[in-house]
């Protein structure tokens, strides 16, 4: 999977295209269309963004420099991404406003709503799936929420649901690249479609069941309304897009890892097909949970769990240990970057046009502390090349580095929950 | 937020005055208030007086401590300040504040404020509660969507593997409020719908697939002996599995399923060189067993003796698993095999303990709900109800003179939709699914497949997933779904639901008869470990895996034992209504022979005394157990594998057995960091953290519980001195010392545990509060303080025993009011 090769052997004609589609909806961004059709809006290169997400924070002692600036000397972690160092900034003493709550912030992580520390309040909408509601109609997923493990992630909708995780690359590459036969097809396509009758049949039911309950169910019942209404509008989407042959790259269906505790060739099986997922345009907005482990990571000079390494408490063995892990953590994501700096788009390269984001809810993991959380930025059009040393006792506000990725991608907005103003010395 | 106000109250307008200009603004209240009842305009000015007096100089703009400010609560409570209120309230009842070093109020000054301050606060909220309800939109839980479908079906596949983690609040998943829902989950919820719908279609048109299989010892054991590799081995005509740590050793790739199910293997076992005081610990686990997916899921444990005996396990295969049988017990001499395979003889010299495997039986199973089988008939009959056996054509369609398919939809559909929705269903409500079934037929779809269409629209309806209920006084159907998915998870039966047809749930002793009937149910057996799941968090048992070279003796059997402890015990509190101290402070427990090694409980009782089976265990007078407090897995879920935090375990005992409301830690101030290198103590770090005064009023509510169970270390065994890392040298002596909130000093957790005992009513409005919270679907708020206080009160007789308090409360308004 190391070396991936995308090759578009068939040019789609664009009235190709829009004759499969039965509805009428926004033209999608196609790569595959662009020699033929280089003009106007088309031409616009995608701008994407990437948030990748641990459990278990990274050690900020050795992941954030002693120095800031543009000349800063690189610390243990970063060391290795130095041939690199310009496409990066690595960010300290920033963190979201009001939240706590230890592992709970992890719902913050990506909506900043400090909804962790009671466990009652509603969340609201995350970063990305902002993007995703108001520009995901543009490729064949709105976004991809994607964990290492399990179902749990930090991305969350409007009224406060967290979406869902897909935790298999090989599910994952089929539902980008691989078409079915055609009798699995249309039998997909008439469930899509009877979904789509039954969603119809069910938002009337529940119109007339708001009537029979009170004034506070209706409020709940309306957001099943309008969950019922949102799925059927995204099964008309995809039943078009079904119409549509997916993109092919040059590449076989990936093998899941079976074990768990390999977390890191987790995290690199992953990367590699949110890369081919990015090239191919198939979607924008990914929000990819790497999550944590309690297991031992295969890794030489390990012999403790993560979880429990995670809570060193200051043993020089266990902190030793902590740091080959996360060092590991931090190389892998420096190759995905590497690996989307190698395509060319347009003359820039895919990583130009994506923000990549790593962080966590936990700044220190030993104590779940939700202040001073790791953040490393690449890409998108930002100014790079440094570090943003903020206040360690008195926190930046992070949220407004979501302001940034809003405007790289194209939403004209200047706050996002706490963040009133995009971040100090990016742009 | 917890509140949930949408309309702000008639009672309370908000009003706009500077705090400082409480004369003035007096004025413009009377002006303006002239259409509101004078009392709320007073009472407002009552508390803001006694704001400015006793708060206003810590707690102002400027000089906001622990980062309160009077200002937040305005004139009177809001819907957006509601908990504010009840905070400040709450902290002035408990005399926490103003605190001692200032200016306390005066007895008749405090009394009137708290008072008044109750009332409204009260009436607040009661207004609220009137009008729309404590419970808003509750929908089924995972657990319990996975029940209702099994139920509603016939069927037993696992459903809840497929849906997303859902959110807890105060641990409960069935709270409303933190339920939620989006087109994500809509789309989950049909896939699961789909599988459920698939599976009951599969197995209502096919044969039996229930089967069974023996297997000799030859069988079982690998297939050529002279291959070094990890099946058993023949010994003396039997299968045999030596104690080592090799992975997935003991595999019985004969096992492996064709096709996923549930799966019975009983055998015939005996030990090989079984130690003298003890039985050899083994555990059947189930995985694909090969080296990508090396990951395997406990499906039980046993204890082994010298004489051979039959065990029996029920297990979920996936297509292509298998069961691996072995001895687990991590404190038993290892075997060495060389290059993580094993030669047959290999083991014999080095005289291990060892697994004899003489026969085994292999059944595909169907489970019903309450341990029964449940047949291909019985799913037949919930699909097609009285239709006649071959009324079903191989492709779908209906071959029956008696009934044509436009009449038998509207029977079916009627029915199936009574079930899911748990009510009877009038003819506005199912027309339009029948007509979609109809629509169906009409475009030449068989009659299954048309059925099952309309079957997929019933599981998706709100009627189905939600709770039905209509503000005030629930009707009888509502309060049927309340008691069956608190005592069972699941949807009411036909007995309960004919209750309710005749409306016989209303009255509090009929709804009694009904619990005590549904109690003695075969389904309410989980109700005990359902409960613990979420009220006690053991779900979350195995979320840290214990240091295993701090903690050698830890391993899966101990956890399995833990569970069943606990389980136990509380099985035991239920059914003999045994008094909610037994939570604190109890001479017996449950203990398998494995769990009483772990404990250190005498070993020589032990060689005689313990078996396989938890059973209940007198503890002698000097042993540090005592209470669930004391539980294995009570102390394994609230430490972090590594290291005890009193903070961490303090917080959880004042949340879950106390009944001490912890408000959450102010911003800014960073957590400890706990160090175990040895030269500090916790408590050391504890006390420099609690030297600023804003730390120093919440942790004298939360260590003392934390700190009495300090003796205990993060795998739930006793220690007296805290551990040095990868040193054989004692560390610092624990001191499990401190003083209870209130100020009464202990020397140890006894000395603690007599204290807590003496607030039984506390420890009973506690319990009364969860059992509230998990059972109607919404957390006890500040209107709920009077009836938990009646509750408890109506209680008092039995001691407040376990079973009475859950039974006060079903019987209670607060339980069939919405």
């Amino acid at each position: 999977m190391n070396n991936l090769q995308i090759n578009f052997r068939r040019q789609l004609s664009r009235r190709t295209a829009l004759q499969g589609l039965g509805v009428s909806m926004s033209l999608p961004w196609l790569s595959a269309m662009t020699p033929a059709f280089a003009t106007t809006s088309e031409q616009q290169t995608p701008k994407r963004f990437v948030a990748m997400s641990l459990t278990l924070g990274l050690l900020g002692e050795n992941l954030n420099p002693t120095t800031a600036g543009k000349a800063y000397q690189a610390s243990r972690y970063l060391e290795p991404l130095q041939d690199i160092r310009d496409r990066f900034t690595v960010v300290s003493g920033a963190s979201h406003p009001g939240v706590k709550g230890g592992h709970r912030a992890e719902a913050s992580l990506l909506t900043a709503n400090p909804v962790g520390s009671s466990g009652k309040a509603r969340n609201s909408i995350s970063v990305d799936q902002l993007m995703a509601r108001d520009l995901g109609n543009q490729t064949r997923f709105p976004s991809l929420v994607l964990a290492s493990e399990g179902s749990s992630s930090p991305s969350y909708t409007e009224n406060g649901a967290m979406v869902p995780a897909l935790d298999s690359p090989s599910a994952l590459f089929r539902q980008l690249f691989l078409n079915g036969s055609q009798s699995e097809r249309r039998r997909q396509a008439r469930q899509v479609q009877e979904g789509r009758s039954i969603m119809d049949l069910v938002a009337g039911d529940a119109k007339r069941l708001s009537k029979e309950l009170g004034k506070g169910d209706q409020d709940r019942l309306d957001s099943y309304f309008t969950s019922v209404r949102e799925l059927e509008v995204r099964l008309a989407e995809s039943e078009a897009w079904a119409h549509l042959p997916k993109p092919k790259v040059d590449a076989s269906e990936p093998v899941d890892i079976g074990n768990r505790s390999d977390f890191i060739g987790r995290q690199r099986l992953m990367s590699d097909v949110v890369r081919l997922a990015l090239e191919t345009d198939s979607s924008r907005f990914v929000a990819y949970h790497l999550g944590g482990a309690g297991s031992v990571i295969p890794i030489a000079g390990v012999q403790e769990g993560y979880h429990s390494l995670s809570h060193h408490g200051r043993d020089e063995q266990k902190l030793e240990q902590l740091a080959i892990v996360e060092g590991e953590i931090v190389n892998a994501w420096g190759d995905f970057l590497r690996g989307l700096s190698k395509v060319d788009e347009n003359g820039t390269s895919v990583l130009d046009n994506t923000c990549v984001l790593l962080t966590s809810n936990l700044g220190n993991a030993s104590n779940h502390d939700n202040r001073n959380m790791p953040v490393l930025v690449a890409g998108g059009g930002l100014k790079h090349g440094q570090h943003l040393a903020f206040d360690q006792k008195n926190n930046y506000p992070l949220p407004n580095l979501f302001v940034n990725m809003l405007q790289h991608v194209g939403l004209e907005s200047d706050q996002f929950a706490t963040g009133t103003s995009t971040m100090t010395g990016l742009a | 937020m917890s509140t949930n106000i949408h309309h702000v109250s008639v009672l309370l307008i908000a009003l706009c005055c500077p705090a400082t200009v409480v004369a003035q603004s007096a004025t413009i209240d009377q002006q303006r208030a002239t259409s509101q009842p004078r009392s709320a305009s007073a009472v407002a000015l009552h508390a803001k007086a006694f704001f400015n007096t006793h708060c206003f100089d810590c707690h102002n703009a400027d000089n906001a401590e622990a980062g309160f400010d009077v200002e937040e609560l305005g004139d009177h409570a809001t819907a957006k300040n509601f908990d504010r209120w009840v905070e400040v309230f709450d902290r002035v009842a408990d005399g926490e504040m103003p605190p001692a070093n200032m200016d306390r109020p005066k007895k008749k000054e405090l009394s009137s404020f708290l008072s008044e301050t109750r009332k409204t606060l009260h009436q607040r909220q009661q207004s609220q509660f009137d009008r729309l309800g404590r419970v808003q939109g509750r929908r089924l839980s995972h657990l319990q969507l996975e029940r209702s479908l099994h139920d509603q079906l016939g069927i037993d596949v696992p459903l809840t593997i497929h849906m997303p983690e859902e959110q807890r609040t105060e641990g409960f998943t069935s709270i409303a409020a933190g339920q939620s829902i989006s087109q994500h989950q809509l789309k989950t919820h049909l896939a699961v719908v789909d599988t459920a719908l698939d599976e009951a279609f599969r197995r209502a048109t096919s044969k039996p697939d229930e089967w069974s299989r023996q297997f000799s010892a030859k069988q079982l054991a690998r297939q050529r002996a002279n291959r070094r590799c990890r099946e058993p081995e023949m010994l003396n005509g039997k299968a045999v599995v030596w104690t080592a740590n090799t992975t997935y050793y003991g595999r019985l790739p004969v096992t492996t399923a064709s096709k996923e199910g549930w799966y019975r293997m009983t055998f015939e076992a005996n030990g090989l060189n079984v130690p003298k005081d003890h039985g050899i610990w083994c555990t059947i686990r189930s995985g694909r067993c090969i080296s990508s997916a090396p990951m395997l899921a406990t499906v039980g444990a046993f204890e082994l003796t010298k004489d051979k005996q039959q065990y029996s396990f029920v297990g979920w295969l996936p297509k292509g698993h298998m069961f691996e049988i072995r001895p687990a017990d991590q404190t038993l001499k290892q075997g060495r095999f060389a290059g993580g395979q094993i030669g047959s003889g290999e083991g014999t010299p080095q005289k291990v303990c060892g697994l004899a495997m003489s026969n085994a039986v292999l059944e595909r199973v169907h489970l019903g709900p309450d341990g029964t089988v449940s047949t291909n008939d019985v799913v037949a009959k919930m699909l097609f109800g009285d239709l006649p056996k071959r009324a079903l054509n191989k492709d779908g369609s209906l071959n029956s003179k008696a009934i044509s398919p436009e009449k038998a939809v509207p029977r079916l559909m009627t029915d199936f939709a009574g079930r899911a929705f748990r009510r009877p269903v009038d003819e506005a409500t199912i027309q339009p699914f029948i007509e979609f079934v109809l629509q169906q037929l009409r475009n030449k779809e068989t009659f299954a497949d048309a059925l099952r269409s309309g079957y997929r629209a019933i599981l998706c309806s709100p009627r189905f997933l939600y709770f039905q209920e209509a503000p005030g006084a629930l009707d009888d159907y509502s309060i049927a779904s309340r008691l069956s998915y608190l005592l069972w998870n699941r949807p009411p039966d036909r007995i309960l639901l004919q209750a309710a047809a005749k409306g016989k749930l209303q009255k509090p002793w009929m709804r009694l008869q009904q619990a005590q009937r549904m109690l003695a149910d075969k389904k309410a057996q989980s109700f005990v470990v359902d409960l613990a799941d979420q009220w006690l968090q053991l779900n979350d048992i195995g979320f840290t895996e214990p240091d295993r070279r701090m903690f050698k003796a830890f391993d899966t059997i101990v956890q399995e034992s833990m569970l069943k402890e606990t389980h136990e015990f509380l099985r035991e509190m239920l059914n003999n209504d045994l008094s909610v101290t037994h939570l604190i402070q109890s001479e017996f427990t449950f203990l398998n022979s494995r769990l009483a090694r772990y404990y250190n409980i005498d070993n020589k009782l032990a060689a005689s005394e313990f078996s396989g089976q938890v059973q209940k265990v007198r503890l002698a007078k000097n042993s540090p157990r005592s209470g669930l407090m004391t539980h294995g897995a009570i102390l394994k879920v609230t430490a972090n594998g590594t290291a005890t935090s009193p903070v961490v375990r303090g917080v959880w005992m004042a949340e879950k057995l106390l009944g001490i409301h912890i408000p959450s830690p102010p911003e800014n101030i960073p957590a400890i960091e706990p160090d175990i290198r040895g030269a500090t103590t916790i408590r050391e770090l504890l006390e420099k953290h609690k030297s600023d005064s804003s730390c120093a009023s919440c942790h004298i509510k939360i260590d003392p519980a934390g700190f009495a169970l300090e003796n205990f270390d993060p795998a739930g065994q006793y220690r007296k001195f805290y551990p040095v890392v990868r040193k054989k040298t004692k560390g610092l002596p624990i001191d499990a010392s401190s003083q209870t909130p209130d100020g009464r000093p202990f020397k140890d957790l006894k000395e603690f545990q007599s204290l807590v005992v003496q607030d039984q009513a506390a420890l009973a409005a506690n319990m009364v509060r969860h059992f509230i919270a998990y059972g109607t679907g919404a957390t006890c708020e500040f209107a709920d303080r009077d009836d938990v206080r009646k509750i408890v009160a109506k209680s008092a007789a039995s001691n407040y025993g376990f079973r009475t308090l859950l039974m006060t409360v079903i019987a209670s308004e607060v339980f069939a009011s919405k």
